[in-house]
């Protein structure tokens, strides 16, 4: 390498940093950029916009636009005075929050988004990257490349669902913001996992969609059901103890638990070339057998469906994922709801558990407590089995979910040493910052940001999160 | 040099309050760009203006981020200096432009920035400068408020506390100094 190289290397990144590339370089620098809403610069102690470490300042905006910013003292980060206001509105529209109701959602005042929407009017960054995620905007390329920072085909998936007749209609706004910051966390996390060179899932690799819908429908799901489990190593009695683990960690897909209301069960979102699992946790599913039939149903959805089936968002009401007697189902909805409950608990083991028991309510609670699904789709399960209906319950004590279950699923939840990250960010989102965050590919100030807390705070407890959503 | 009684009086009450800086030390230096620039060269001294009565705000001006009348300017003991900043004599050496300190000569100087006229009364002024930078909001203030006094409707591109650096043409709307 030539001295020039070396030199303006050590410009760029410190005479500290070492090696021969700037992503070398950058990775051992020291430095800090630091950027507002139009502009970049290196960091200094009176700068109070985000803080970016090297490699994260690197990867977004690339090396000749770092050399600027050395160089020259700052250096543009937007071409006009149109953006970042343009992506801010537009995904305020296809979205159809007003400006006020979104300010709501976000905490700020009405006036604050107006001025984010006005071209050439500045705000502070720290406001933009609290509304971006609620958009589905990732507020690192916000204004420096529009076309990356907001995935067109979420947008318009956003906007038709809301004027268009599929089910459920009507989403509540907050339900939207909830989806919409979903999507960001599921694309934030796949992107910071590839930071940390976490390679996808061998096991998820080995799941190829299946376009067979064939009557009957139930049928498929639980053929589909049943490979599942062989692929996964599953013994044929075996419960998933698990299912929130199983699904982020061992199949390293991105689920995120959020609060959607209580008509909506669950979703599966794809935000650019990133999927993953949305799941209520308000409504039905706070009884924690309920919510492993959703992430098992929307787990079916993800696996199997093909990806002209999947959408960039589908949403599933509570009534889409246990079925409503007298409506006709969509066979999509049909073939997860079987995946999801033989996937749970596999029906050649709740036929012999039948077979065995002589009062059906005595085999519907003995199904829930082991496989860990709600009394209602063990007594459907039975049913469907055995083609016969099982009499109301009467004065029958039934089961609920003991502590251990509630533990298994909850723990990263209840643990969670930072109390104002939101539920969406805790679990494997938070470990994944935090590994990022110790191996310098990101700032303290952009985990904490990410976190939603402060950098001192983070700063303290890093290692607590990393023990409490170890894989 | 002319007789300026308007710029005179409005830059000397900046720099009673002011502070002489030398050249930033992280500014990157050129071969050639403390080379002094003459009037030959295209180096003037700021006039006093005659709109100073003016307080007509009209439209926001809109200069992009990269205009090509650009003019570099510096508060120096003495004067207010300044020049087109893509010139023949800039483009002879290294950087191939002008820096604020050809305007100097590499002396002190107490700050720098781009400016850019609208029309012959009308200009739009930062303080982007590498070597004698602008510190801060008030800073750009107590700059673009001598620029309005010497006779020249002035809009200021203003100071990002983001950043800690005076905001670029281009990428926002400058603020009308009234």
């Amino acid at each position: 390498m030539s001295d020039a190289n070396v030199a303006l290397l050590d410009r760029v990144f410190g005479p500290d940093s070492s090696g021969n590339t700037p992503e070398a370089r950058a990775l051992s620098s020291k430095r800090e950029f630091v950027r507002g809403q139009t502009m970049l610069a290196e960091a200094s102690p009176e700068a109070t916009g985000r803080r970016l470490s090297a490699r994260e300042a690197l990867k977004i905006f690339g090396f000749e636009v770092l050399r600027s910013a050395v160089e020259d003292g700052q250096v543009a980060l937007v071409r006009d005075k149109f953006e970042p206001a343009t992506t801010i509105r537009n995904r305020r529209e296809a979205l159809r929050f007003t400006p006020e109701r979104f300010a709501r959602l976000v905490g700020l005042k009405a006036s604050l988004i107006h001025r984010a929407e006005t071209p050439g009017a500045v705000s502070s960054i720290h406001l933009l990257d609290r509304l971006s995620p609620y958009l589905a905007i990732d507020e690192r390329y916000l204004g420096f490349n529009p076309g990356v920072s907001a995935d067109a085909k979420l947008g318009v998936r956003f906007r038709r669902l809301a004027h268009s007749d599929e089910r459920p209609t009507g989403l509540a706004p907050a339900a939207v913001g909830a989806l919409a910051e979903a999507a960001w966390v599921i694309a934030r996390q796949a992107s910071l996992a590839e930071d940390v060179g976490e390679k996808g899932s061998d096991l998820r690799r080995q799941f190829a969609p299946d376009s067979s819908y064939a009557f009957p429908t139930y049928a498929v799901g639980y053929r589909l059901a049943q490979r599942a489990r062989r692929l996964l190593g599953l013994e044929l009695g075996e419960p998933i103890l698990n299912l929130r683990k199983l699904i982020e960690d061992e199949l390293r897909i991105p689920l995120i638990e959020t609060e959607l209301g209580n008509i909506l069960a669950g979703a599966t979102i794809a935000n650019g070339d990133h999927r993953g699992i949305v799941v209520n946790i308000q409504g039905r599913n706070e009884n924690v057998w309920v919510r492993r039939m959703t992430l098992a149903h929307e787990l079916g959805h993800l696996l199997w469906d093909p990806v002209q089936k999947l959408e960039s968002l589908m949403v599933d009401s509570y009534d889409d994922v246990e079925g409503v007697p007298d409506r006709p189902q969509d066979p999509v909805e049909i073939r997860a709801n079987a995946f999801a409950v033989a996937f749970l608990a596999p029906p050649s083991v709740v036929e012999h558990i039948i077979r065995n028991t002589d009062d059906p309510w005595d085999a519907i609670a003995q199904i829930s407590e082991r496989f860990g699904i709600s009394i209602t789709a063990s007594r459907a399960h039975v049913q469907n089995l055995c083609q016969f209906r099982v009499s109301h319950s009467g004065r029958r004590q039934l089961p609920g979910p003991s502590e251990e279950w509630k533990a298994r699923e909850d723990y990263t939840n209840d643990f969670f040493p930072l109390p104002g990250t939101p539920i969406s960010r805790r679990g494997r989102f938070a470990w994944t910052v935090v590994r990022a965050l110790e191996e310098r590919m990101i700032s303290l100030d952009t985990a904490a940001t990410l976190l939603k807390t402060d950098v001192s705070t983070l700063d303290q407890r890093k290692s607590d999160v990393r023990n409490v959503t170890a894989p | 040099m002319a007789l300026n009684p308007l710029t005179t009086a409005a830059f000397d009450r900046y720099r009673a309050s002011a502070e002489l800086k030398g050249m930033h030390a992280d500014a990157p230096r050129y071969d050639g760009d403390s080379d002094q620039l003459t009037a030959a060269d295209g180096l003037e001294e700021w006039l006093d203006g005659v709109s100073g009565g003016s307080t007509s705000k009209g439209r926001i001006p809109v200069v992009s981020a990269k205009p090509e009348d650009v003019r570099l300017w510096v508060v120096t003991p003495e004067n207010v200096l300044h020049a087109v900043e893509i010139c023949a004599f800039g483009a002879e050496r290294e950087a191939g432009r002008l820096k604020h300190s050809n305007l100097t000569g590499g002396a002190d100087a107490f700050s720098g920035g781009e400016l850019v006229f609208i029309d012959g009364q009308t200009i739009v002024v930062n303080g982007c400068s590498g070597r004698y930078r602008v510190g801060s909001t008030a800073e750009m203030k107590a700059l673009a408020g001598p620029f309005r006094a010497s006779g020249y409707r002035v809009w200021n591109m203003g100071y990002s506390t983001d950043t800690n650096r005076p905001a670029l043409f281009g990428t926002q709307d400058p603020e009308w100094v009234a």
